[in-house]
């Protein structure tokens, strides 16, 4: 079967910058917004837009990943065509085959993406909070005639520095790339999504490495040796809600912001739904003490307490008169009698002794998985 | 155990008329319950917890709801390479003469699809419907009913004080050797005696249920299966078998209510699904339920997918439920999709899906009897220019004219 055009999720980032929630899972699987993953958003918009292949590239810490995805029926994505396939790092006789970058990666996995025969190879980060319509892009690769397309945002000018920044001539034509410019001449960066000829990509790719000069990276090696090529290259600018949370705090507020009804989102937009894998739970219970304000809550949870503007994941329980403000709470976790917390970040079965305290400040606490907090000292016993 | 040693028979042929209108469109099979399941959710997971790979629905009439629901079975993880959902209706059963048949009684239904439990290879039957809520463990059963050796084993709860809408069960008695001696109805008057209903749950060989089959076929029998097995437990060996969770019999729009009414206290909850027994549903991918700051919820169940912002006590919401600020639900089950306009106020109601409450209408029934609601309705508070006086206009298809559960009218 010949897909016109295949994804390939690169999902293999450590995320270091999410310290206690990146240490044992990769970045893609840290929950988000109540009922979803990172990557749920990614392997959504797949869905939505039609295509039916997808490879998902992992390395750092796979497990909670490759669990969460399985064969990809919870995103539709377990069709006869391709559906979805977990690609490893693996041994080989070449020797070991770790992904040194993002076009590292791809190289090493081309006869996965060769044996479905794409013409047209859509490349994405696990990494992002966004809703997109890879079919419009797709739409413009080919009414541009491009052999590479690099979706771009505008950003504020003063973060632009931060980005992979993209300058383009009045035709969207790229023509000059920069890492991390300290003085930008545009504000479109880059989103780290591409659209690839294969045939193109491939034959870059497979000589680069074929003369020891090697193409990792998408943005520091592939894109600049497409432009000095005289490629055409072009930037298709998204213009909607995208998110890239990398650290904390950025996390924690991409989160708050995510509990409004009138997000950017649009979450409840049931043409186009964000898919997760929804364990087995009964509705959420709320007793007669419980006070829920300004919040999200999802299916399992028990409520007794009082939550004010915080995200309650599956299957949390809040003891009575405790209370929980600005946080995110992960799945499972149990909070006993009289807890305080407040801006903070608790990781997934997580256990809050009675009267135990986790108040955040300018800083967010992050309480990590599996975490006990609070309970009796050895002295106090 | 070994692939496939029991398939499963849900017969879904209940009388539903006592449920009406909740009931006018879809089997008793299909009705939502607590905020997310169906009632088929408890026998098909039942089933498949206990390792059953093979169950035929039979029902008397349309499986759209049913099938729409269950579809392949995935959710219980019936979509394997063994056995898998059959279903069965009278109405495809025999074309040509289905009208005739429906009257006859499901029996022939259960004959002309016998095969299945053939091809199944399975030695044993277990026989459940849905009206019957509870969470049994059928290998529990499997292994009493190997242990006693008899014939049949039925399923029973003791109930110690039995209310007016019980006396259309079956009761039975059970002797000292544990073997199910007689079955009577139910009646009021022997309540004082602790009463032994029959849940209507049967295991017995597969070429035993098929002998009784085939047998009231050949002796041209109108009548139900249930009535045949009823027959059988008295004149074969039947060993009773005591299930003591939670049961409840949902023959009226009172104990539908209550059932769901019961999810409110912990220990039912704990009972029905919270137990190892764990219940499955058709996963619908919902956003988060939101609480606006002005929502006040209280003792309440909701699932995923609401916006509350409004004031809910004591209430069973189901999915994508939206609460408008100031308005009130009280001591109600709000279907799936349904709406409730600002300032509009609920007392023991049962909305059914998709309705709509415009702002400001009040609706207030009775414990002993909700106001019940059809699905797809419009309910609004129009101020009658003449008489000044609100009226209640229910833009629905149909009206029953059986059932007494029309809008009731407050100023």
């Amino acid at each position: 079967m010949n897909d016109e055009v295949i994804a390939m999720i690169l999902a293999g980032g450590q995320g270091s910058r999410l310290g206690k929630l990146t240490r044992t899972i990769a970045k893609p699987a840290v929950p988000f917004g109540g009922k979803y993953r990172i990557i749920d958003f990614s392997l959504s918009n797949c869905s939505n837009s039609g295509i039916k292949t997808v490879g998902v590239v992992t390395q750092y810490q796979p497990l909670e990943l490759n669990s969460h995805i399985g064969n990809g029926s919870h995103w539709g994505l377990d069709n006869k065509e391709g559906g979805v396939t977990i690609l490893q790092p693996h041994s080989s006789l070449d020797g070991e085959k770790w992904f040194e970058g993002t076009a590292h990666a791809i190289y090493q996995n081309i006869s996965y993406i060769d044996s479905h025969h794409p013409t047209y190879l859509l490349i994405l980060s696990g990494d992002h909070i966004y809703k997109m319509d890879y079919e419009h892009m797709l739409d413009f690769h080919k009414r541009k005639k491009a052999t590479a397309t690099v979706a771009v945002i505008r950003v504020p000018f003063e973060e632009a520095s931060r980005f992979g920044i993209m300058n383009t001539d009045n035709t969207d034509r790229i023509i000059d790339f920069e890492e991390k410019p300290s003085e930008p001449k545009s504000n479109l960066a880059s989103m780290g999504i591409y659209i690839f000829n294969w045939e193109v990509l491939r034959r870059y790719l497979t000589e680069s490495h074929a003369t020891g000069q090697n193409m990792d990276d998408f943005g520091k090696n592939v894109i600049p040796s497409f432009l000095a090529n005289g490629e055409n290259v072009f930037a298709y600018a998204f213009d909607g809600y995208w998110k890239d949370v990398g650290t904390i705090r950025s996390l924690w507020e991409a989160n708050m912001a995510f509990i409004d009804p009138n997000h950017e989102l649009n979450i409840r937009d049931r043409s186009w739904r964000i898919y997760s894998k929804n364990p087995v739970a009964p509705p959420h219970y709320l007793t007669g003490a419980a006070k829920v304000r300004e919040s999200l809550v999802v299916d399992g949870c028990y409520v007794a307490g009082e939550v004010e503007h915080s995200i309650i994941s599956q299957n949390v329980k809040i003891g009575a008169n405790s209370k929980v403000k600005d946080s995110i709470i992960m799945s499972n976790t149990v909070i006993g009698k009289n807890v305080t917390i407040e801006h903070a970040i608790v990781g997934e079965h997580a256990v809050f002794a009675d009267n135990a305290q986790v108040i955040g400040d300018q800083e967010i606490e992050v309480v990590g998985y599996n975490e006990v907090v609070g309970g009796l000292t050895d002295e106090e016993e | 155990m070994r692939k496939n040693k029991i398939c499963g028979i849900l017969n879904l042929t209940e009388h539903r008329q006592a449920l009406y209108p909740l009931t006018l469109s879809r089997p008793i099979a299909s009705l939502p319950f607590c905020s997310r399941y169906r009632l088929i959710d408890f026998p098909m997971s039942d089933l498949t917890t206990a390792g059953v790979e093979t169950i035929g629905v039979f029902l008397n009439d349309s499986l759209r709801s049913i099938y729409d629901h269950v579809r392949s079975g995935k959710e219980w993880g019936m979509d394997s390479i063994h056995g898998g959902l059959f279903f069965f209706s009278s109405i495809t059963s025999d074309p040509g003469n289905g009208q005739r048949r429906l009257m006859d009684g499901d029996i022939y239904n259960y004959f002309k699809n016998m095969e299945f439990i053939e091809k199944s290879g399975a030695e044993y039957a277990v026989v459940m419907g849905t009206k019957m809520l509870c969470n049994i463990d059928v290998q529990a059963v499997l292994r009493n009913h190997i242990e006693q050796g008899a014939d049949i084993t039925v399923v029973y709860k003791t109930m110690d004080q039995l209310t007016e809408s019980d006396q259309e069960m079956s009761c039975m008695t059970i002797g000292e050797d544990g073997l199910v001696q007689g079955l009577r109805s139910c009646t009021l008057r022997h309540s004082e005696d602790k009463a032994l209903i029959n849940m209507e749950i049967y295991l017995l060989k597969s070429t035993l249920l098929m002998k009784m089959i085939r047998n009231v076929v050949a002796e041209n029998e109108h009548c139900n299966l249930n009535d045949v097995l009823h027959q059988a437990i008295v004149n074969l060996p039947t060993n009773g078998f005591e299930y003591t969770g939670y049961l409840k019999n949902i023959n009226s729009v009172k104990n539908y209510y209550d059932a769901n009414m019961d999810m409110l206290q912990e220990a039912n909850m704990t009972a029905l699904l919270k137990g190892s027994q764990p219940i499955h549903t058709k996963v619908k991918n919902e956003a988060p339920t939101y609480y606006s700051d002005t929502s006040d919820v209280r003792d309440s169940l909701v699932a995923n997918g609401c916006v509350i912002k409004g004031e809910v006590n004591h209430s069973v919401i189901f999915r994508n439920v939206t609460v408008e600020k100031n308005a009130t639900v009280d001591s109600s089950l709000v279907m799936q999709g349904s709406y409730v306009g600002s300032g509009a106020e609920l007392h023991y109601v049962i909305l059914d899906k998709q309705v709509r409450i415009e702002a400001n209408t009040k609706l207030i029934g009775t414990k002993d009897k909700p106001i019940v609601i059809e699905k797809n309705s419009v309910i609004s508070r129009i101020l009658e220019e003449n008489t000044g006086l609100p009226i209640v206009e229910d833009t629905s298809d149909r009206i029953d004219e059986k059932t007494d559960y029309h809008p009731t009218l407050f100023p």
